[in-house]
């Protein structure tokens, strides 16, 4: 159940990237993606209201907790520069790579208290394998 | 140059997955909710600050009036996707997300490159058939690997 619903987070990725696209193309990067902030914190703060939350932070907590949507930023910021210079296959194959990539290494090293997954030196071949696919989406 | 963008996507991919951790981790200390509100609140205050160092001279009015209103939802669904991923990163190991994740943004994708420009293209769904592939032969090692985890405390208590 937890593997269909991982399935149907990357098909939402797909409608939002094409829905957050349409409203760059008409307004700019910068100011869409404030617009795309507003309108996703409204729908958070609804949420809120309706499971009735109570915002409290807990002293102590290391500040770079609450840097997620700093890093967000910069997804939206990279994805769209490349978006600009390489179009939209290309850009999607090389994050997905830097995805896989960095939860490889991630597991491997338990970072920020991740389960442990060590890396199997096999797993070079599949990485090798989706770098030939990754070339071969490339050509255009 | 075409390197340089290469290396910018890669980033792109580097900061999902950080990001992802990052706010499920908040998640296991305030809750997903009130994650998720930094996570926006934080998003605007620096989106804020980034236009008005980058683009002081920007225009709030579209630049096109053809622009249906469900352009705007992305917002959204973006809560949808924060408030599955914190559910599922705790749960499922972070390269079986990445796999799952890609497969499910490959099909829509597909689809909707598909039905946006009205041309299939060949190369690209040959190309991610082996990017499948190759997640899928990793994701044999990890299953192999698990049988092999579960056995060995089973054999230490008989």
């Amino acid at each position: 159940m937890n593997y269909i619903i991982s399935l149907l987070m990357g098909a939402i990725t797909s409608l939002m990237i094409y829905l957050n696209g349409s409203l760059s193309g008409a307004y700019g990067t910068l100011y869409s993606t404030i617009l795309i902030h507003f309108v996703g914190l409204l729908g958070i703060l609804a949420v809120s209201i309706v499971k009735r939350a109570k915002m409290n932070f807990p002293k102590g907590l290391p500040l770079y907790l609450y840097s997620g949507g700093l890093v967000g930023i910069g997804t939206v910021t990279f994805t769209n520069l490349s978006y600009a210079k390489l179009g939209v296959s290309l850009p999607l194959a090389l994050g997905l790579l830097g995805q896989t990539v960095f939860s490889l290494f991630a597991d491997h090293f338990g970072f920020l208290g991740m389960k442990l997954v060590r890396i199997n030196p096999k797993k070079l071949i599949g990485l090798a394998i989706i770098g030939i696919g990754i070339c071969i989406m490339a050509i255009q | 140059m075409i390197l340089l963008y290469a290396a910018i996507s890669f980033f792109s991919g580097i900061t999902v997955v950080l990001a992802r951790m990052l706010n499920a981790k908040l998640a296991e200390k305030i809750g997903t909710i009130q994650a998720t509100v930094v996570n926006y609140v934080v998003g605007i205050f620096f989106s804020i600050l980034m236009l008005l160092l980058m683009q002081p001279g920007f225009s709030p009015v579209p630049l096109t009036n053809s622009l249906p209103f469900w352009s705007y939802l992305g917002g959204l669904l973006g809560i949808v996707i924060i408030m599955i991923s914190n559910y599922i990163t705790p749960r499922v190991p972070a390269f079986y997300i990445t796999l799952l994740v890609f497969l499910g943004q490959l099909t829509l994708g597909i689809l909707i490159d598909w039905w946006v420009s009205r041309e299939f293209s060949p190369l690209k769904l040959l190309g991610s058939i082996f990017v499948v592939a190759g997640f899928l032969y990793n994701l044999l090692l990890d299953k192999n690997a698990e049988k092999e985890a579960d056995k060995r405390p089973a054999n230490n208590q008989s």
